[in-house]
């Protein structure tokens, strides 16, 4: 009973996570934030995975899931940061330069 | 408890989606990240839940923080509606959302090896140093990238420099 509960709360976080990054207006941080959530969502469905079948390979995915979310986030906020030097602001509306 | 957790982390990423302020944002962030170290806890794999909370929490979440408040992000927040975004973000959402829906009741066999009578920490690393060593020196040579990265990527450029010609400051020929 707890598997399905903790499977279902992640394909939610994860649904829930992709419709805020879709429906985001206001700022980019935002955007890493939800990524983070769903990199979370992610790791619970792993987690019930090993519990319910036994495998050790959904905790190392896990282990490496993680330093790949905390190597992305360092990269992500330093890109964010010379953007925002360089532009000055962080709204999503700023990224339409190639429009014209 | 495990329904209390898992509604509490539903609400806690509806509500860092939500707020106005994106100090907020962040601090619901952790609480999410503490109410899956908590689940991770209820599932006895108390290693990754303890990795969590120091890794996610006490680095991850800090940083944010930090760019949040080095940024100042709470006082711009400007409503530029991207509302002719609209239709084709609802066709995004409705096709992701079936494909997702879809995977539900199928079943899914894997064959891997299995885990012995031990705990969280001795089936980790029994894997990690033996089999797929190889994993784990692949994941520090990218936390090294990352690291040279961030550095490479903040320095501010300096346009304040004097660079000097030695040899042809100290000449003597006239031109």
């Amino acid at each position: 009973m707890t598997h399905e509960l903790i499977s279902t709360t992640s394909i939610l976080m994860m649904l829930m996570s992709m419709c805020s990054m879709l429906l985001n207006f206001r700022n980019l941080m935002i955007l890493l934030m939800t990524m983070e959530m769903m990199l979370l969502a992610l790791c619970l469905m792993l987690s019930t995975h090993t519990h319910t079948l036994l495998l050790t390979l959904s905790t190392m995915m896990i282990l490496q899931m993680l330093t790949i979310a905390a190597a992305e986030t360092a990269m992500g906020l330093s890109m964010l940061m010379t953007y925002y030097r360089t532009r000055g602001t962080m709204t999503l509306k700023s990224l339409n330069l190639l429009r014209g | 408890m495990t329904m209390i957790l898992c509604f509490n982390m539903m609400i806690t990423s509806l509500i860092m989606s939500t707020t106005k302020s994106t100090m907020y944002s962040a601090m619901w962030l952790m609480m999410a990240f503490m109410n899956a170290a908590l689940l991770l806890t209820m599932l006895e794999m108390e290693f990754l839940a303890i990795l969590m909370m120091i890794v996610y929490v006490g680095a991850i979440a800090m940083l944010f923080l930090f760019a949040i408040m080095m940024l100042n992000l709470d006082s711009m927040n400007n409503t530029h509606e991207n509302t002719n975004l609209l239709p084709i973000s609802m066709l995004i959402m409705m096709m992701l959302t079936l494909k997702t829906l879809e995977q539900t009741n199928k079943n899914h066999t894997h064959t891997m090896t299995s885990m012995e009578n031990k705990n969280n920490l001795e089936n980790m690393s029994t894997h990690m140093y033996s089999n797929y060593s190889s994993w784990f020196m692949m994941s520090s040579m990218m936390l090294l990238m990352s690291m040279m990265a961030a550095m490479i990527m903040s320095n501010k450029e300096q346009h304040t420099t004097i660079k000097q010609q030695l040899f042809t400051q100290l000449q003597r020929h006239s031109k």
